[in-house]
């Protein structure tokens, strides 16, 4: 295609436009037959046609060597061919006539290699290439098997290419084989999701079932794992794969409450504000039978520690988050961020039990940064620590002495406000201020090494107790 | 071991280990040293006969007198069994007789359970091994790979450079091309058990045995941990099916068989969907030349039944996969705050410029977070944001 449009356009703006009326048709045949000559050089045959030169037989065998040089292997190695409807099917290479390599072809109808494990066999005019491929589409040639009485006098660099362009030529020349197969293949999967889908089916029920439930339902846990049982009228009973069938999940639509809306796994929000009810309903409807529904709900626990991470940024980071100039001299770090922490005692609204509703509200991004439901006993761990400052670079050829290092980040101020309600919260603060960054080595041995950066300050952690009210 | 036989084996290791001008420079010694070795130079054995060998038996057969199909000395091989009250199983190979010039250890699992007789050495730091081909033929190999002090493993790359055998007759069937045919049909037998072996121990692990087949989502690849093969020690709890659109994302497939196995030739691609929209990083590849050489070719893990590490489609060290990057440019218009979308990806065997087969795939729902640091920032932040980012890329 890309060749009769090079020369379509060399056609259009060559001499077409500049030759007399009288004279088009002539130069016209001329061009059209020269362009089909030029199109059946570069025509390429598939290995259905060359093999036809070849038989079974024994093969003169050539090794590539480490030097990149064929070396003639003392013995000879059976090759055996075998076709189907006139299509080569496989091609037996008994490897120094013991090993048999059994080699199928890439694309039957129009094959271009023939495979077998990493190996690849493409029967050339001349000789028969073994090689390997890679994904830069480069063959390495391994050996060279030729009829008996032949010869074979190629350079390793030559073969090697000429393997390659035959392949690619051949690799455009597949459209058709290759749509039959693609065709044929969707065909099968149509066939197959139908014998497996709801849809035309007379179908009782539809059932979720649980198969993996973690211990611990909650923010940041484990996921559940579930999947789908449809019993039909005659009692059949179709399954989704994870249960060992074949039921297709695009069968059904999924509405989950309180967890990701993801078919087989699904793991519970960690957002509170997400999960009203404190549980999590898997929802799922038939697309073929609307009005089969199914939903399975699990309370949740609770009962999981959450780790927040507020952490400042760390001096080598700083970049990120602003522009900087790079000197010698270490970045300074960021501080841990200021939280202001909101409790307030609930109960659980399946169990009845004791929980506590928790808001994280970052003052230094203005947004609320987490919604929780802990039990009181659960630990909520936040990491407000300063950042770790850069450590100094090595000084340059005329400066005195090495880079200092950056400040470490101070630690982040908490405040958290409890509401009276709450009798027990299980908070851990970490706030320490970051390391300073080391001061940087001199250029010279005889100068100084640049000063360390300083330590962060500790954070500071404030108590209150009034009335605190959140909606979720 | 005869020492000619040392410096081929060593030489054949460092050619295949060297490159570039020291190849180039050693090369010259190893032509001159196996062109001795191939005609033998019609030397006369220095070490004498090891006939009285024959005399010997042993429950493995080994232990004889040895003919070389490249050096013309005789060798005579002893299979010891205990020594000093010890179990050894080993194999003290003679040069002269009285003179144990090296001794090889059985590789004693292959032998136990495949009957395949392996032994092996470190000699001069080259691996060495003695394969048993056929009762009483040996093939003398080396190889590159490091072993640790043990035998190196079945799908290592290995060299036959001679073949030993106690009837010289048999030398003219077992040439070094046949005797390496038949080394390499013991390895891939013995490497289908590994593999089989490996598995069963990849579902110890939950893991794995919870995603085979599948991909797992995390936020960083830090949350993936290999700290050696076959040990996927990710917790499932660290595994995420809602993410942030925009943030921070990973993901780890974990194959049924390595690629190697399931599509032999073939190598890795991944593509992603979201709100009707599919990327694929072949196809990226061969949009433009900055895509072509940014986006490297996926073959690695072949022989893996999961990505060692994690992918970040966006990584927490700041890069991100291009692909990824045009799905979420592509999606720009479509996607609307407070909504969610599913995020598809599947990882492909790739052959021949098509997407054969897919070999994990794996769902996640994108949220498109509200607030001042939330998806519109991540996505569209003139400096920052992906999307600017990805238009610039692919104007370049």
């Amino acid at each position: 295609m890309a060749i009769a449009e090079v020369n379509n356009y060399s056609i259009r703006n060559g001499f077409y436009v500049c030759i007399s009326k009288q004279k088009r048709m002539k130069y016209c045949i001329l061009i059209f037959v020269l362009l089909l000559s030029f199109l059946k050089g570069f025509s390429q045959e598939s290995q259905n046609d060359i093999i036809a030169n070849y038989s079974s037989g024994l093969y003169t065998v050539y090794k590539s060597d480490d030097k990149n040089k064929f070396e003639k292997v003392s013995k000879n190695w059976p090759i055996e061919i075998s076709s189907n409807g006139g299509l080569v099917n496989k091609i037996l290479v008994k490897r120094s006539g013991i090993l048999d390599e059994i080699f199928i072809p890439d694309v039957i109808g129009y094959p271009s290699y023939f495979l077998f494990k990493n190996f690849r066999l493409t029967f050339l005019k001349e000789y028969i290439v073994y090689y390997e491929w890679n994904a830069k589409q480069e063959a390495t040639a391994k050996f060279i098997f030729v009829k008996e009485g032949h010869k074979f006098n190629e350079e390793y660099g030559t073969v090697n290419l000429t393997v390659q362009k035959y392949v690619a030529a051949t690799f455009k020349n597949q459209s058709t084989a290759k749509s039959t197969q693609k065709e044929e293949l969707a065909r099968l999967t149509e066939q197959d999701r139908k014998i497996n889908s709801l849809e035309g089916k007379e179908v009782k029920t539809i059932a979720l079932k649980i198969i993996q439930q973690p211990d611990q339902v909650g923010h940041f846990g484990k996921a559940i794992h579930y999947g789908i049982i449809a019993t039909l009228k005659d009692g059949t009973e179709l399954k989704t794969t994870n249960l060992g069938g074949k039921l297709p999940w695009d069968d059904f639509e999924l509405n989950h409450e309180g967890c990701s809306n993801i078919a087989e796994i699904t793991n519970v929000e960690n957002d509170a504000s997400k999960i009203p009810n404190d549980e999590v309903v898997l929802n799922i409807t038939s697309i073929h039978h609307k009005q089969l529904k199914a939903s399975h709900s699990i309370v949740t626990t609770n009962d999981i520690p959450i780790q927040v991470y507020r952490n400042g940024y760390r001096g080598l980071d700083r970049g990120k988050t602003e522009v900087t100039f790079q000197g010698v001299d270490g970045q300074h770090a960021g501080n841990g961020e200021t939280l202001t922490i909101k409790v307030v005692a609930a109960k659980h609204k399946k169990t009845g039990g004791a929980i506590n509703k928790i808001e994280v509200y970052s003052e230094s991004q203005k947004q609320i940064v987490g919604k929780y439901k802990l039990t009181p006993g659960t630990a909520l761990i936040v990491n407000v620590k300063g950042g770790q400052g850069m450590d100094g670079r090595k000084g340059w050829e005329n400066s005195k002495m090495g880079g200092k290092g950056g400040n470490g980040g101070n630690g982040g101020t908490v405040t958290v406000i409890k509401d009276p309600s709450v009798q027990e919260f299980n908070i851990t603060i970490n706030n320490e201020g970051g390391n300073a960054g080391r001061g940087g080595p001199p250029a010279q041995s005889y100068n100084s090494k640049g000063p360390d950066g300083h330590q962060g300050s500790q954070g500071s952690l404030h108590n209150q107790t009034q009335k605190v009210s959140l909606n979720f | 071991m005869k020492k000619s036989h040392l410096l081929i084996a060593a030489a054949v290791s460092a050619l295949v280990l060297s490159s570039g001008s020291a190849t180039a420079q050693f090369g010259k010694k190893l032509v001159s040293k196996i062109g001795e070795s191939k005609d033998g130079g019609g030397k006369k054995s220095k070490g004498g006969s090891f006939s009285s060998f024959n005399e010997e038996t042993d429950e493995m057969g080994i232990t004889g007198e040895y003919f070389a199909l490249k050096d013309k000395n005789t060798f005579g091989l002893r299979f010891v069994k205990e020594e000093g009250g010890k179990l050894v199983n080993k194999i003290d190979f003679y040069e002269k007789k009285n003179e144990i010039q090296a001794s090889l250890t059985l590789k004693e699992n292959y032998y136990n359970k495949n009957k395949v007789k392996l032994f092996y050495t470190v000699v001069n730091n080259t691996y060495v091994e003695l394969v048993e081909v056929e009762p009483g033929v040996l093939a003398q190999i080396t190889s590159k790979y490091g072993n640790n002090g043990n035998a190196v493993p079945p799908d290592a790359d290995r060299t036959v450079f001679d073949v030993l055998a106690k009837d010289k007759s048999k030398l003219s069937t077992w040439d070094i091309e046949t005797a390496k045919a038949k080394v390499d049909m013991i390895m891939t037998s013995l490497n289908s058990e590994k593999l089989e072996k490996d598995k069963a121990t990849l579902m110890n692990f939950e893991s794995y045995k919870n995603y085979h087949g599948k991909i797992a989502f995390a936020k960083g690849t830090n949350y993936f941990r290999n700290d050696r093969d076959n040990e996927p020690k990710e917790k499932l709890e660290w595994f995420i099916t809602k993410a942030e659109l925009g943030n921070t994302l990973a993901f780890k497939p974990y194959f049924e068989q390595p690629l190697m196995i399931s599509h032999p030739g073939a190598w890795f691609n991944i593509t992603y969907e979201m709100a009707g929209e599919k990327t694929d990083r072949e196809a990226l590849r061969k949009t433009s030349t900055f895509f072509s050489s940014n986006i490297p070719l996926m073959e690695k893990d072949k022989d893996k039944y999961y990505f060692f590490a994690g992918r970040g489609p966006i990584d927490n060290n700041g890069s991100a996969d291009y692909a990824y990057l045009e799905l979420l440019r592509k999606i720009k218009d479509k996607v609307q705050e407070g909504q969610t979308y599913d995020l598809v990806v599947t990882v492909w065997a790739f052959k021949d410029g098509e997407n054969i087969a897919p070999v994990a795939t794996g769902k996640i729902q994108m949220e498109y977070t509200k607030g001042e640091e939330g998806t519109k920032a991540l996505l569209f932040d003139p400096v920052k944001g992906w999307v600017p980012k990805m238009e610039k890329w692919i104007n370049e």
